[in-house]
């Protein structure tokens, strides 16, 4: 929520998830797909952080919620991508908590194929980053990381929105986030900086705290 | 974007929040991000939860669900500004609403009354100065009205004989045990609780019980037993350890019960009074 300089990619699509939302809150149901398919991808990354491989049952529980719910909600296309980012992080404690597993990296094998070799340096190389490696990669970060770079990134939730979400302070999960990419970048091997950089760079950065 | 300062990054523009204000948080990270996005939005799931999604909304739809309030966790809109700010002065509310409770709720004297007095003496402050203070009143409200409602069941319920005569020093040495537990749940573990119990005939009959036993001529006169002491003044069987004070515990009655009764309305348990000698 705000105005930033850079919107994220998703932001782009927020004014159209608005609109089909206060639509599906009239009863339109054509309106209620169309937010339901702009939303459900990030949720449903978001879950797969979370919960691995139950993300999909998990994702229906919580679509459950939100279609029986969707009278309460109140703002616009970004609070509609915190609301229901909410309800699917509670239906994902509770899954966790029925099942009393803690998350852990999935056991999905990462696809080395699908990735340059460690020294590359420039971003070109990184095109594309296989769905299998990159959950690896997430979930393998500490809980606290992990959520906040889901939820920054897939989700697409600003910060303060995110600190909501999770219950925490915004600089909290600000620096959670940080922390997380900048893990994930060192075993990725690149920064994700467009311009052409070498590798040490990302560990001159300094500590933000 | 790729320039930068010993180190640090510039704080980016591209993310101008006013609240966002750290080293070089996720600027340098954007081509990450978006690889992370792409990478973890690709799947969209299969047709048929979208089907069973869009089934549960038609269903809420007819049965009127979509006609119910918002609550606050519901409210996501952006003109929230300084919702921390909203939402720690709620909580500021609510803990001093639930501490003023408290207190309330001591003062009637609730399922253990904390008819306990602190041998250690705490500052002899009365409730009747602060009747509407937190914490700090809290104790000693609480001792006055656990005394107020150990009076009123001493003074409601014909005193039963003492059938422990013969063991009237353990039940001593229990009561000062109680006296040092402040706490309800501690209390309910402790052994020297489950006897008084016991031998009370119920956790509310133990303030009655311990004012009454420590009310016997004993050889602990101490202040710490003033508030019991003078508890037991209204019965029967008055101690000779009673401490002149304990006379004016009567005329404090309105107001010596803590929040509970801060202005002094009439109440049945009058008596108890945090003061001590």
């Amino acid at each position: 929520m705000g105005q930033q300089g850079k919107p994220r990619r998703v932001q782009a699509y927020d004014g159209e998830l608005g609109a089909a939302v206060a639509r599906a809150q009239e009863g339109d149901e054509a309106a209620f797909t169309a937010a339901y398919r702009l939303v459900h991808p990030g949720l449903l990354g978001y879950l797969r952080g979370l919960v691995g491989d139950d993300a999909e049952d998990v994702a229906s529980d919580a679509w459950l919620e939100i279609a029986r719910d969707l009278g309460r909600f109140r703002g616009d296309g970004a609070g509609f991508r915190g609301w229901t980012a909410t309800i699917a992080r509670h239906r994902a404690l509770d899954h966790l908590r029925r099942q009393r597993v803690r998350p852990r990296p999935t056991q999905l094998e990462a696809d080395v194929l699908d990735l340059p070799g460690p020294h590359s340096t420039h971003d070109q190389a990184l095109e594309s980053l296989s769905t299998e490696r990159a959950l690896d990669l997430v979930r393998g970060l500490p809980r606290d990381q992990a959520e906040a770079v889901l939820l920054r990134v897939v989700v697409g939730l600003e910060g303060p929105a995110a600190a909501r979400v999770l219950g925490k302070r915004p600089g909290a999960v600000r620096t959670a986030a940080y922390r997380g990419l900048k893990r994930l970048a060192r075993e990725l091997g690149t920064t994700g900086r467009r311009a052409g950089v070498t590798d040490e760079a990302p560990r001159t950065l300094g500590e933000s705290t | 974007m790729g320039e930068r300062l010993s180190g640090h990054g510039i704080p980016g523009r591209r993310r101008a929040q006013p609240d966002d204000a750290g080293p070089g948080v996720v600027q340098d990270h954007a081509g990450l991000e978006a690889l992370i996005a792409s990478a973890m939005r690709r799947d969209t799931g299969d047709a048929g939860a979208e089907r069973r999604a869009v089934a549960a909304f038609r269903e809420a739809r007819e049965s009127g669900a979509h006609r119910t309030r918002t609550r606050r966790r519901d409210d996501w809109r952006p003109e929230r500004q300084g919702t921390r700010r909203t939402v720690r002065a709620g909580l500021s509310v609510l803990a001093a609403s639930l501490t003023l409770g408290g207190v309330a709720y001591a003062a009637i004297g609730g399922p253990y009354g904390a008819g306990a007095d602190d041998p250690g003496g705490r500052p002899g402050t009365s409730s009747t100065e602060r009747p509407g203070t937190a914490s700090p009143a809290a104790s000693p409200a609480a001792s006055g009205a656990g005394v107020g409602a150990g009076v009123e069941d001493g003074g409601g319920t014909p005193e039963p004989p003492d059938s422990a005569q013969d063991s009237a020093q353990d039940i001593e040495a229990r009561c000062r045990a109680y006296a040092q537990v402040k706490d309800p749940a501690r209390a309910a573990d402790a052994k020297a609780w489950q006897q008084l119990v016991a031998a009370a005939g119920g956790a509310d009959e133990v303030d009655a019980y311990c004012a009454r036993q420590t009310a016997q001529p004993s050889e602990t006169p101490s202040a710490a037993r003033g508030n019991s002491d003078r508890a037991a003044s209204h019965l029967p069987t008055a101690g000779a350890s009673l401490p002149p004070a304990a006379t004016n515990a009567p005329t404090e009655a309105g107001t010596g019960i803590g929040a509970g009764n801060a202005d002094g309305t009439p109440d049945p348990r009058p008596s108890g009074t945090g003061k001590r000698p």
